[in-house]
């Protein structure tokens, strides 16, 4: 696709993931077991429970029924959804606040006495991100040779990082620059757990296939704040430089929540481009 | 020749590898810039990573803490912090990765960051071979002596101060604490007329009559007076220790010692 021809794709329905899922936290966060949780917690996103068929799991995730109940009863045992019921022939589940993991003993811990709700892990060290639902569509959850574990969990730490009222796309210090020439901060690899080239890689890829694009920000010192801070002010194409601004290559998401562009625009006196 | 300072409420004496500094005064916390603009909508914004990290924190901590059967601390604490890393000691900010930590702690796994009495943090290089960053934290209940120990791996992520989110955003120290500051700027800055070495380590203790007031707050405070004024050697800092002491009315004071390893 060539660059001229990406829009912004505006997304209506979003679901939350918490942020420890997609990082090297649960050593067995992978493969299947990462790919049903995903399933149930999009499913969750605009039905509060779950109750899939184990047919439908199936056909959503091209698994076999043996795999999908060994998934299921993997991620019910470490407290990362809950049966509350039958719908039919089905179960019933809710997905719970994401379980403590112990690494020297190797289990995990139930935190069920969290709700899980924007209100409740807000303002709390339980951050999430909000996942748009369109960019699930299609065969992410489905094709594993095209969305490979790491390249989910890139996608969703991106996301993790996206903030575009505040950054005009990704937070720079945690990641910036063009397809040829990437920071990525350190613990970013770290969380992710892969050698700094795959995810420079993996993101490059998102770039080639419109995923995200760059998009070049002015950063500018706000001289009301006593820490003289560089703020994100609007797209170079949509503003005067001043003397002292800076220009980074924010890397931008193209599916973007449409109350966070409303944000934006807010923001930045529509000197973003959209 | 030893060198000797005393002005009306300070005491500095140089011994062969130490300096002590005696400040007879209640110490002064640390107090974060505050918005100005708050009534229009303003909202202070927090570091993402530091947010990632500091979640990261608290998971491991009330991991180990509810695997080893124990409940939120809540009885005076001390907290020590080993941080092995392959950054160069000058890109790295002790008090700054100490607060981070901490904020990952707070409400729960140790009630209330006013009931830390003591904290000591080491920087230590990490091994050629192995050549990762990792920090080990020990909480230990300075009542009942229990304790739980559990390592961060990966590198830590200092604290950063929260920003304004709209453009033009104001922000702005309170006033008092400014002028308390910069008195303790200008105090130690008299100072480096009779001292000029620099040391690699710093144990502060706080003899305050008022224990509410962050151990790790006063610390910032000092460190930030003793670093303008060239009294840590940057380039070698290894380690701080912070101690909060209670005081009686007219004996608040602040003990400083500067090492040389």
């Amino acid at each position: 696709m060539a660059k001229n021809q990406i829009q912004i794709r505006i997304s209506t329905n979003t679901f939350m993931v918490d942020r420890m899922v997609f990082t090297n936290y649960y050593p067995e966060m992978k493969g299947d077991n990462l790919r049903v949780y995903l399933l149930m917690c999009r499913v969750v996103g605009f039905k509060s429970t779950f109750f899939m068929g184990i047919d439908a799991i199936k056909k959503e995730l091209n698994l076999s029924t043996h795999y999908v109940n060994q998934v299921m009863d993997f991620l019910e045992k470490n407290y990362f959804i809950k049966k509350i019921g039958k719908v039919g022939r089905a179960n019933e589940y809710v997905v719970i606040t994401v379980p403590l993991y112990d690494s020297s003993t190797k289990t995990y811990i139930s935190r069920e006495s969290i709700p899980r709700t924007r209100y409740n892990l807000k303002d709390s060290l339980n951050g999430y991100i909000e996942m748009p639902i369109e960019v699930f569509q299609g065969s992410l959850l489905k094709d594993r040779s095209l969305w490979t574990d790491r390249k989910i969990k890139v996608l969703m730490i991106l996301y993790s990082y996206h903030y575009i009222d505040m950054f005009g796309g990704i937070d720079p210090s945690a990641i910036h620059g063009n397809a040829n020439t990437l920071f990525i901060n350190e613990y970013v690899v770290y969380q992710i757990g892969c050698h700094i080239n795959d995810l420079k890689r993996t993101i490059q890829i998102f770039i080639r296939d419109g995923y995200a694009i760059t998009v070049k920000t002015v950063f500018r010192v706000n001289v009301n704040s006593c820490l003289l801070e560089k703020q994100y002010v609007g797209d170079l194409t949509e503003i005067a430089l001043q003397p002292g601004d800076d220009v980074i290559n924010v890397i931008r998401m193209t599916c973007i929540p449409d109350i966070k562009l409303i944000n934006a625009s807010t923001r930045t006196q529509g000197a973003i481009k959209l | 020749m030893r060198n000797k300072f005393i002005t009306s409420n300070l005491i500095a004496q140089e011994h062969p590898s130490f300096l002590t500094i005696n400040i007879e005064k209640e110490p002064v916390a640390y107090e974060r810039p505050q918005l100005i603009f708050q009534q229009t909508g303003d909202k202070l914004f927090q570091s993402l990573l530091m947010m990632h990290f500091q979640q990261r924190v608290m998971h491991i901590a009330s991991a180990k803490l509810i695997a080893s059967n124990l409940s939120i601390f809540h009885n005076p604490v001390s907290v020590e912090i080993t941080l092995v890393t392959s950054v160069s000691p000058q890109d790295v900010r002790l008090e700054h990765a100490v607060k981070s930590i901490l904020d990952g702690l707070n409400n729960v796994v140790i009630q209330d960051d006013t009931l830390i009495m003591n904290i000591q943090i080491w920087l230590e290089k990490a091994s050629k071979s192995y050549n990762k960053s990792y920090t080990i934290v020990t909480i230990t209940d300075d009542v009942s002596n229990a304790s739980i120990t559990f390592k961060i791996d990966g590198p830590v992520v200092e604290k950063v101060l929260a920003i304004p989110y709209n453009i033009g955003g104001g922000l702005e120290y309170a006033q008092q604490f400014q002028s308390e500051l910069s008195t303790i700027k200008n105090e130690l800055s008299l100072l480096r007329g009779t001292f000029n070495t620099s040391y690699e380590i710093c144990h502060i203790c706080f003899h305050t009559n008022n224990l509410r007031k962050d151990v790790d707050n006063m610390y910032l405070t000092y460190i930030y007076s003793l670093r303008v004024n060239g009294f840590l050697d940057t380039k070698k800092t290894v380690g701080f220790g912070m101690y909060k002491r209670p005081a009686i009315n007219g004996e608040e004071k602040t003990l400083i010692n500067l090492i040389s390893k």
